[in-house]
């Protein structure tokens, strides 16, 4: 009765608009991207402050610097110092911190002190690629490779592939990560022969120009192969052990019972019953360790001088180039956090169990 | 009822490999279904009637082996009959869900989560040959439909928007796409509530009395197993040790063992309240003992019983049992049916 009397609800501009807002506030991409910005802001301030708690200031260092190579006095050097900067480090630090946070808003990731007044964002630019491609690829490999492997071993559980492939297995992953380039070094450039290590330093043949060329393709893979080597003999042991126990939970259910039942083909079964859904876990783990594996690039590019953003960074600490180690430390970050947001999303494409503020 | 049984299992062995020994945990199991009918194996927990119900599509885990017997198949695309323990791989892949069906216990988690409905009855078709896509969701709609689904809006659906009773149902439509000729239930209606249950048990009736499926069920539910089966199998330690008319094995139980199950559950139409559980556990299966299975727990036992094992012989029509004084046992209640054609040993 009451019902009857109301007249029809007039269509509100302002509740439609609230009731958008409301969905895109409640969706799952929102969320993911609120909290990654969060993040990048976190680890921005975080790193802000524990840069310049480091002994020793940009500074200080040239000063030395200026005085052991150039002969300066002090004095003379400090005045160089000085001109040099434009940024001044003696400023408090919560006023650098609004005008590094102000130039990035920007995007001026500011000038890099060590090498010449190079930006940062142009150092980032040049190396950074090399870097990404390496890790990618070394993490690719290996999680390809360690899922296939962990399933395998999931199938022929305790047999004698399943022992022999545990073992070493989790001896890769326990491993130190700065011993493989060592052993790798000594077995395949030394005694082997296999490869010409001594003279592989860079990212690729420094007689060739970059272009798509065979030759010159031939000659990254080269030259990146053995840090992408590293990477993956060091991810692949946990990448297989992980598929192995989840595969083996994943074959204990009873979807994977009822497709038997049901008549499927075993191949069918083995890819979409057993395969995806042991692999998803997986996937959240894979985005991160990326950014584990790219923090750790540094010592491998160290050992291979493969020249990327870790050696980069190794320098910058060297010559407490602020701008530029806060320049990397963000690139890590980003490259973290968008590989977590790229997992979460692909995520919620595997299991549909979590796309859950999505209206149908 | 045709004369030649659909399925007919013959002295059907199965055992586990555990550390101490070999677990015989299916002994000797011989009966036959015929088309159209349904049997119920009823038993307690631990009895041997899942790893029956596996042995028969041979999805048994690896740890089980069958040591021996036959299960003959005819039927369907089968005119003379076969054993589907000597099928190779894709005749087997061939035989279940086309033949045999087998809709699990835990119907909750028989779905692939990643899934879509459609997509899992789509696949299950076409792995048996049929592609025209239309036509089988077309079936699998008319099938929700008599399952007393929304079919539209569970075709579309990824199982975990659907609720159990919904699943076990979606299981059971999916159990009935192709038109097997046998159906094995296990546990059908456990973790349901009881309403859906009442739902699940009239769908398959229905269902059953239309299409003419063979149905086997697996159950501890005695009263789904009165109101649905033809006739009642009752297994103990691995062994069957009564076969028999349903109304004949619930009202004129010839074992002891069945007879406790019996007033083990609460009577609903009345009766005598009191409710007696069977004393101790079942024998160790490593080793079963030399007599009767039964007689360490059976208030009848007498020496014998414990010397010597009771054969399974027909005690009256069609009503079979294990038991040396199967005589000794009290009728429950004489049916009207069973009085007028009893048949006095």
């Amino acid at each position: 009765m009451v019902d009857a009397t109301l007249p029809a609800a007039p269509p509100n501009p302002i509740g439609l608009l609230r009731n958008r807002l409301e969905r895109i506030f409640k969706s799952y991409l929102f969320r993911s991207l609120t909290q990654a910005l969060f993040t990048v802001w976190l680890v921005l301030t975080v790193t802000f402050v524990l840069i310049r708690m480091m002994p020793g200031s940009p500074v200080d260092i040239l000063v030395d610097r200026l005085v052991s190579e150039q002969g300066l006095t002090r004095e003379e050097a400090l005045a160089q110092a000085a001109a040099m900067f434009s940024v001044d480090f003696n400023a408090p630090i919560h006023e650098q911190y609004f005008q590094y946070v102000g130039n990035l808003l920007r995007g001026d990731l500011g000038v890099s002190i060590s090498s010449t007044n190079t930006p940062v964002i142009e150092i980032i630019a040049r190396f950074l690629p090399w870097t990404l491609f390496s890790v990618g690829l070394g993490l690719l490999i290996s999680f390809v490779l360690g899922l296939l492997i962990g399933m395998i071993m999931a199938y022929w559980r305790n047999s004698i592939f399943d022992v022999a492939l545990s073992t070493i297995a989790s001896f890769l992953s326990s491993i130190p990560s700065y011993l493989l380039p060592i052993l790798l070094i000594y077995l395949i450039g030394v005694q082997w022969k296999l490869l010409p290590v001594a003279r592989m330093r860079g990212t690729y043949d420094p007689k060739l120009t970059p272009a798509f060329t065979i030759e010159f393709i031939a000659s990254v893979l080269l030259y990146a192969a053995l840090p992408v080597l590293t990477y993956v003999l060091s991810q692949i042991g946990h990448w297989a052990l992980s598929m192995k126990n989840s595969t083996l939970s994943v074959l204990g259910e009873e979807y994977v019972n009822a497709a038997h039942a049901r008549g499927l083909p075993q191949r069918r079964i083995l890819i979409a019953y057993v395969g995806r859904n042991a692999s998803l876990p997986l996937f959240t783990q894979l985005a991160l360790s990326v950014g584990s594996v790219v923090g750790g690039a540094i010592i491998i590019e160290l050992f291979f001088l493969y020249q990327g953003i870790g050696i980069r960074l190794f320098e910058a600490i060297g010559a407490r180039d602020y701008p530029l180690m806060q320049g990397i430390f963000l690139m890590i970050t980003l490259s973290t956090v968008l590989a977590n947001l790229l997992a979460d999303l692909l995520y919620s494409q595997l299991d549909p169990r979590v796309r859950l503020g999505e209206s149908k | 009822m045709s004369h030649q049984p659909v399925l007919s299992i013959q002295n059907l062995n199965v055992e586990y490999t555990a550390r101490r020994g070999k677990v015989k945990a299916v002994r000797d199991v011989s009966f036959d279904v015929f088309p159209g009918e349904t049997v119920a194996v009823i038993g307690e927990s631990g009895c041997g009637k899942t790893t029956l119900a596996l042995a028969l599509v041979r999805l048994l885990p690896r740890s089980a082996k069958i040591a021996g017997g036959k299960v003959l198949f005819q039927g369907g695309n089968y005119s003379t009959p076969i054993d589907v323990l000597r099928l190779n791989q894709s005749q087997l892949r061939a035989f279940r869900w086309r033949n045999c069906a087998m809709v699990f216990q835990s119907a909750l988690n028989a779905l692939n989560p990643v899934l879509k409905v459609s997509a899992q009855v789509q696949e299950t078709a076409r792995a048996h040959g049929e592609h025209d896509a239309k036509q089988i969701e077309e079936r699998a709609l008319w099938l929700f439909q008599q399952v007393r689904l929304d079919p539209r809006r569970v075709y579309n659906a990824y199982p975990h928007e659907l609720s159990g009773g919904m699943r076990q149902r979606v299981l059971l439509a999916l159990g009935l796409l192709l038109d097997p000729q046998v159906v094995i239930l296990d546990e059908p209606t456990t973790a349901l509530d009881v309403l859906t249950q009442r739902t699940i048990i009239e769908v398959l009736k229905r269902l059953r009395d239309e299409m003419g499926f063979a149905l086997i069920f697996i159950s501890h539910d005695l009263s789904m197993a009165a109101e649905l089966a033809h006739r009642i199998v009752t297994m103990y330690a691995g062994k069957v040790v009564e076969i028999g008319q349903v109304n004949e094995v619930f009202y004129r139980p010839k074992h002891p063992y069945t007879l406790g199950l019996m007033r083990a559950v609460p009577n609903l139409s009345g009766g005598r309240a009191e409710l007696v559980s069977i004393q101790g556990s079942p024998p160790d299966l490593i080793d079963p003992p030399r007599g009767c299975p039964f007689a360490p727990r059976c208030s009848y036992a007498q020496p014998i019983c414990h010397e010597q094992p009771p054969p399974l012989e027909m005690r009256a029509t069609d009503h079979a049992s294990a038991c040396h004084f199967w005589d000794r046992l009290p009728v429950l209640r004489e049916s009207s049916e069973a009085s007028s054609r009893e048949v006095n040993p």
